[in-house]
């Protein structure tokens, strides 16, 4: 049971990439944040320095903190633009952070998201929350600034829901969406909607002057 | 007066004590110990792409100034590989780390692969970078600079002794191209930051290895302690250009920058900054700093000091990776 709502406003403040997909000699960076990276970003979930296998252990990770009673969303877009940048794993090994063995070819192209790029994300809570002002994020942990304001919250239930999601985390596969990004390790959709109502929040926001209503499902890590 | 200067007894090591894990921690403890530096190049050459065209990003100005500018770009891979390097190069002069190659099959128990990071290439095992940094953002915008330096050129020329030719102008120029930037150790000992500011005080040429080109000074400002990072580069820039253009008018990027200006502008920037965090920032700057500084200068130059010190740096990381095991 949730009590408290943050409405997180995210801004790169240096240029963010990580592999969601390679077409040829790019590697691209979708325009999003996953609410996994989130979670480790902002410290709720740890993981050692070290690691033995380079598969980290989500699940293990993660599902600690449903017992804590938080949780956050992926994050979606306000504004963002791309960069495109060459690399050379010969003379930059480091750069990609991931060894040349797993398929990485010698040179090629990231298309990166340029700083000044800004998201949008909700927190939900059982206890209040306080926040890291910044935090880093992907491949070469950029920061990334942010700004939290506390949200009105009413437990209520809803057909759709307006945010990005992740299918991992909903007790109830959504019947339709607008956008899917395959973003391992899991589905993030974009503008959910089910074919009967399912339990979750109602937030209200302000949005200039007027007050907003969005509907945010009941989720949890790692749920299904 | 006594010569004997020990790294145990320092005042150096007492200062990082205070802050720093006795230990190398598994798990992330967030101890941050954040070096900013005043990156002064004295040429442009190094900060190119392929070798042609200045790497440059548009962003917003100042953070009251939201215009946005052009900036010349210096990447975060293009401040640490020279370190890093300059690291590596200090290890092999002491018989460590000569299986570990850089490119490819990086061993995983020498200071650089534990602190700065490693992924093996064959078989598996990876460790985070302890140190974190961001792309650097030139102050002034990117025309006005260049504007600047083709000023420079002339005045030189015209003072005499320089011929006009294209050639002559370019090998006199001096550019001053000031990046404020910050690096951050999390989780190191005491003996592994001192590894870390050797490499940041002892790079001088950042750029390919051939390049002729690419001397930097590195001016520390200040070093920062506390549970998290106090700002991004970025935002540290754009105060320090708030502050320079306040003082010296909207033309104030036409003129060459002067150093001592800029670091001030730096410290008012992490003053302001420091004075609105929620958790405490410890600070050290200014005489303090130059004490701080003059200590670790005498601890290098004294023979017995230097070795205790990588005694304690090797035995720290000794025992992370027996714990590791
Ligand atoms: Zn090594």
């Amino acid at each position: 049971m949730k009590r408290f709502a943050y409405r997180i406003r995210i801004e790169l403040e240096d240029y963010l990439f990580f592999a969601s997909m390679e077409k040829g000699k790019v590697a691209e960076t979708a325009p999003l944040i996953h609410n996994y990276a989130l979670a480790y970003a902002l410290s709720w979930a740890i993981s050692p320095y070290y690691q033995e296998k380079q598969a980290p252990g989500y699940e293990k990770q993660l599902k600690p903190l449903n017992e804590e009673g938080v949780y956050i969303f992926p994050a979606s877009p306000l504004e963002v633009t791309h960069r495109l940048m060459q690399y050379n794993t010969t003379s930059e090994p480091l750069w990609m952070m991931r060894p040349q063995s797993l398929g990485y070819p010698n040179w090629g192209f990231i298309k990166c998201l340029r700083p000044g790029s800004r998201f949008e994300t909700y927190a939900l809570s059982h206890n209040p929350l306080s926040f890291p002002p910044r935090i880093r994020l992907g491949k070469w942990m950029s920061q990334a600034r942010l700004e939290v304001e506390e949200v009105a919250l009413e437990r209520g239930t809803g057909k759709s829901s307006p945010i990005m999601v992740n299918v991992q985390d909903l007790p109830r596969l959504p019947a339709t969406f607008t956008s899917m990004y395959n973003l391992l390790p899991t589905r993030l959709v974009k503008e959910a909607e089910w074919g009967e109502a399912v339990e979750g929040y109602r937030i209200k926001k302000m949005e200039g002057q007027q007050v907003e209503e969005e509907f945010l499902p009941e989720s949890a890590f790692w749920w299904r | 007066m006594s010569n004997t200067i020990s790294w145990q007894e320092s005042p150096v090591k007492k200062r990082l004590e205070a802050h720093l894990p006795g230990e190398i921690p598994i798990l992330p403890m967030r101890r941050y110990v954040s070096v900013v530096i005043l990156r002064e190049f004295d040429s442009t050459a190094v900060l190119t792409t392929e070798g042609q065209t200045l790497d440059v990003e548009m962003v917003r100005s100042g953070r009251k100034y939201s215009e946005p500018i052009s900036r010349v770009l210096l990447q975060k891979r293009k401040q640490i590989a020279p370190e890093r390097r300059a690291g590596r190069a200090f290890n092999r002069d002491r018989g460590l780390g000569k299986k570990c190659v850089f490119l490819n099959g990086m061993c995983g128990k020498c200071p650089d692969c534990l602190i700065y990071g490693f992924a093996a290439t064959s078989g598996e095992g990876a460790h985070r970078s302890r140190v974190l940094t961001d792309s650097g953002f030139a102050i002034r915008p990117y025309e006005a600079m260049q504007r600047s330096i083709t000023l420079n050129a002339i005045d030189d020329s015209t003072k005499g002794g320089v011929s006009g030719s294209a050639f002559a102008e370019r090998e006199h120029i001096r550019p001053q191209v000031f990046f404020p930037t910050i690096e951050t150790a999390v989780d190191v000992t005491p003996a592994e930051f001192l590894y870390v500011l050797r490499n940041i005080l002892t790079t001088t040429r950042y750029g390919a290895e051939s390049n002729r080109q690419g001397f930097v000074n590195n001016h520390v400002v200040a070093l920062l302690f506390g549970h998290g990072e106090l700002i991004s580069n970025l935002s540290l820039t754009q105060g320090v250009y708030d502050r320079l253009r306040e003082k010296g008018g909207e033309r104030f990027h036409e003129f060459p920058l002067e150093r001592s200006e800029v670091e001030k502008a730096v410290m008012d920037v992490l003053e302001e900054e420091a004075k609105r965090s929620y958790l405490p920032v410890d600070v050290c700057a200014g005489e303090e700093l130059a004490a701080f500084l003059a200590g670790v200068r005498d601890l290098w130059r004294n023979e017995e000091a230097n070795a205790e010190w990588l005694q304690e740096l090797e035995s720290d990381q000794q025992a992370y990776l027996a714990k590791l095991k």
